[in-house]
């Protein structure tokens, strides 16, 4: 039984070993096309990637490219597709492991296939140097002109064998050896410019470009912020250049217009100050053009002799002020009269000048007595307060001989009209000047002269400044009479053409209501705008300046005004011991009103 | 697993043997007590199987160039009679494709193998008088549920490596097809079947692409 099996079993495998190697005879193996297969069955897009350029120069750069593609299933997804199941072609011609190696100057059309699928076909053109040429053509507009918009338009083009080529790589275009980023030019500096085109190890011929200076001329003009220009480093000169073109129009300056300031060139835009005295020349030059000579002569503004005015102040029923304290005051008047204070930091007057004028403590009385405070002069009335005619009746009892002293008085409480005024009275002059009244040499004060300093004043050291201006015979700057204030007039109210006046109602004006207030500006009657700095101006002033006519006339004051402690009153000058003597009110006394300067409430 | 189950069957076809009998059908006066395998055989074999594209004419044939694979399953006849039965069976195969493809220098190898669970049933099989030998044909059909499956592309020559692409293209995983089956029997030995599976259903909603398996198999 187990060999039956046995023989069972062999036949069974020789039956199976019969259909093996019948199903081995029959094995021929049979190839289906690539399309086919499974992977690329997927791809609906071939796309063969483009390469960096369309033109490629042989001589010049590698012309061999190393070609790739990429395969995309129907929603896009690219596929990986084995690099050997791709093949490229080059005008219809297999290129060896992808490689474009054009061996000759022509059009290539390169494509790639997987199977029968084939890519989009992309073209690249192969050139020769060696049949190339660079020529640089132009179109520049007639008399081209520096002005930053005209332009010059270059445009490079490229001969292959002869024959203008299209579509091709862009040379690079160079000015002056200086490469540009654009075939268009322009600027705003006038001259010959040398244009070439370059690339691809080629150079154009180089043309030469002329661009016109686009100015006519060239206008250099300067304003002042002064009557004169003084050499006080303060005077400003603002210097401005103009440029025009043919059409005399203006325009703007190009970046190669110089100011030259005495042949040195100088920045610009220029606000020139200078305390050289004389000639300053300025020329604008650029465009190829030079401008007007502006010459500007900056002036000294004279030196005077210093004259030096004791100073007595009466201070009426109190008793605040100390040795220190009428020192202090008296110093920084005469910072004021030297053009040296500047308590509010503002800006000086151009014409500001300095008045040669000093101030000291008075030391002897006018009985001829050392004084046991220096400039100091306490007085008691019976009165506690005080209005304009009891300061006048009270000051003609102390008041000491004005050619000796400045008699300043000090009042409290001061009531009425002028309670936040202070005032001052004009001097009289032996010599006629505008605005002053004449009287004999010899004449006596027919009002209290000198100095009504209200008491709440007194820390406002400008304000005695402004009333020792009147003294010295200087007015308001704005128009006005007095303590009343007037429209513009036609007539310079101060008298003095450095200074300008205003309408000081529609100042005032200006200052109520309203939250865009300037209380350093100033209108002009003339229109002229400007900050306010002068000590004969008032709230609200930098108050800091006296200009170069307020002291031509101060100097005239001190040389022909009486009742002023001046070499022209005492002829020895200098300190004064002997008695001076009072004052007295002279019999048929009629007031006369002072200057009255009230502070804006 | 193909050897678990062929070891498996072979055991119990000896254990039955030589008295079993189950294959052919057994007189009504014929009373015993039935065992297990005269309900479940078991069957084993090798499988050549192919692609079959309707629209080219030079696709593979499963005798040109087959893929080689197994099939293991359990067999059980119902409906005896003595000239014809019915059959249905569960198997184990592996199914597909070993191609080439070539144009323009290049080939590429491709080969996809599907691991299937089948169920085929023949209604009827027919078989002759019984005597030494004795063949039997049949007529059916199956179904088959792909549990897995890979491809594998070589291009050039060059060993062959897992492609997924490939494998997402048979983005159909059920199949059913026609069987046609020739069995021969000697005596009491295990029978030798050749059966022939025609896929009806494409594998591919991209491409027309069915089955086509030739199957030879010990059935204990």
């Amino acid at each position: 039984m187990e060999m039956r099996r046995f023989i069972f079993e062999k036949k069974w495998l020789a039956f199976l070993m019969g259909i093996w190697v019948f199903a081995a005879a029959c094995k021929k193996d049979k190839t289906l096309e690539l399309d086919e297969f499974y992977r690329f069955k997927m791809v609906k897009e071939l796309k063969l990637d483009t390469l960096d350029k369309k033109v490629y120069i042989m001589g010049f750069e590698e012309t061999n490219s190393v070609l790739t593609a990429r395969a995309f299933d129907a929603v896009k997804k690219q596929l990986n597709i084995p690099d050997e199941a791709l093949k490229y072609y080059a005008n219809g011609e297999e290129l060896e492991n992808g490689v474009f190696e054009p061996g000759e100057e022509g059009d290539y059309k390169i494509y790639a296939k997987l199977g029968s699928i084939v890519s989009d076909t992309i073209s690249v053109r192969i050139w020769n140097k060696m049949n190339m040429k660079l020529v640089l053509k132009s179109e520049v507009p007639p008399g081209l002109v520096a002005d930053g918009v005209s332009k010059a338009v270059f445009k490079p083009e490229i001969y292959l064998n002869g024959v203008l080529t299209t579509n091709g790589p862009s040379p690079e275009i160079y000015i002056d050896g200086e490469k540009i980023s654009s075939t268009t030019f322009a600027t705003k500096k006038a001259g010959l410019y040398e244009v070439q085109a370059k690339g691809f190890g080629l150079e154009s011929e180089k043309v030469m470009l002329e661009i016109l200076s686009p100015a006519k001329k060239l206008v250099l003009n300067y304003t002042l912020n002064s009557s004169v220009f003084w050499a006080n480093n303060v005077s400003e000169a603002t210097i401005g250049i103009q440029a025009f073109d043919i059409n005399n129009q203006a325009i703007d300056l190009s970046e190669d217009v110089q100011l030259f300031h005495n042949g040195v060139l100088v920045a610009y835009p220029l606000k020139f100050k200078t305390n050289e005295v004389g000639l300053h020349n300025f020329v604008a030059k650029g465009y190829k053009i030079q401008s007007n000579e502006v010459s500007i002569t900056a002036q000294d503004q004279g030196i005077y002799s210093i004259i030096r005015m004791p100073v007595v102040f009466h201070e009426v029923n109190t008793k605040e002020l100390t040795a220190t304290g009428i020192r202090d005051i008296l110093a920084n008047l005469t910072l004021a009269y030297r053009n040296s204070l500047n308590r509010s930091g503002g800006p000086k007057d151009g014409n500001a000048a300095d008045v040669f004028v000093e101030f000291y403590a008075a030391t002897t009385d006018p009985n001829g007595n050392t004084m046991s405070v220096p400039g100091l002069d306490r007085v008691t009335s019976t009165k506690s307060s005080f209005n304009i005619n009891d300061t006048d009746t009270e000051a003609w009892n102390s008041f000491w001989n004005p050619e000796t002293y400045i008699n300043v008085w000090i009042f409290p409480n001061i009531k009425g009209d002028y309670a936040s005024s202070s005032w001052a009275y004009f001097p009289a002059v032996t010599q006629y000047i505008k605005g002053l009244n004449m009287a004999e040499k010899g004449s006596r004060p027919y009002y209290p002269f000198g100095v009504f300093w209200n008491y709440n004043h007194k820390i406002y050291i400008e304000v005695l400044a402004h009333e020792v201006g009147h003294v010295l015979g200087l007015s308001h700057v704005f128009d006005g009479n007095g303590s009343s204030f007037e429209s513009c007039s036609s007539d310079d109210p101060d008298y003095c053409p450095d200074t300008p006046y205003y309408d000081r109602n529609a100042y005032e004006k200006s200052l109520q209501g309203g939250s865009n207030k300037n209380y350093y500006r100033r209108t002009a009657c003339s229109g002229e705008v400007y900050n306010s700095t002068n000590y004969m101006d008032y709230d609200y002033s930098y108050e800091n300046s006296f200009t170069a006519n307020q002291v031509s006339r101060m100097r005239f004051v001190t040389n022909y005004g009486l009742w002023i402690p001046t070499p022209f009153n005492q002829p020895s000058g200098g300190r004064r011991s002997a008695a001076a003597g009072m004052i007295k009110k002279p019999d048929g006394y009629i007031f006369t009103p002072p200057v009255i300067c009230p502070i804006p409430k | 697993m193909i050897w678990l189950l062929i070891l498996l069957g072979s055991s119990i076809a000896r254990a039955n043997f030589p008295g079993s009998n189950s294959h052919l059908s057994e007189p009504d006066s014929l009373k015993h007590k039935k065992k297990i395998t005269d309900f479940v055989r078991f069957k084993a074999g090798v499988m050549m199987s192919s692609f079959y594209r309707p629209d080219i004419s030079s696709s593979n044939g499963i005798l040109t160039n087959p893929l080689w694979s197994w099939q293991a399953g359990i067999a059980s006849d119902f409906f005896k009679r003595k000239y014809h039965y019915s059959r249905a069976e569960l198997s184990f195969n592996t199914k597909g494709a070993k191609e080439y493809f070539t144009s323009d220098g290049v080939e590429i190898e491709s080969i996809n193998q599907f691991r299937n669970l089948q169920l085929s049933v023949l209604p009827v099989v027919l078989r002759a008088e019984p005597k030494k030998i004795n063949p039997s044909v049949g007529v059916g059909f199956y179904f088959s549920q792909r549990l897995s499956g890979s491809s594998k592309t070589g291009i050039n020559g060059e060993k062959v490596s897992e492609d997924p692409v490939s494998l997402s293209f048979f983005d159909v995983k059920q199949d059913f097809g026609i069987v046609l089956n020739l069995e021969v029997m000697y005596k009491k030995h295990p029978g030798i079947e050749i059966r022939y599976e025609a896929g009806l259903k494409s594998q591919s909603t991209l491409r027309d692409i069915k089955n086509r398996a030739l199957v030879f198999s010990f059935i204990f």
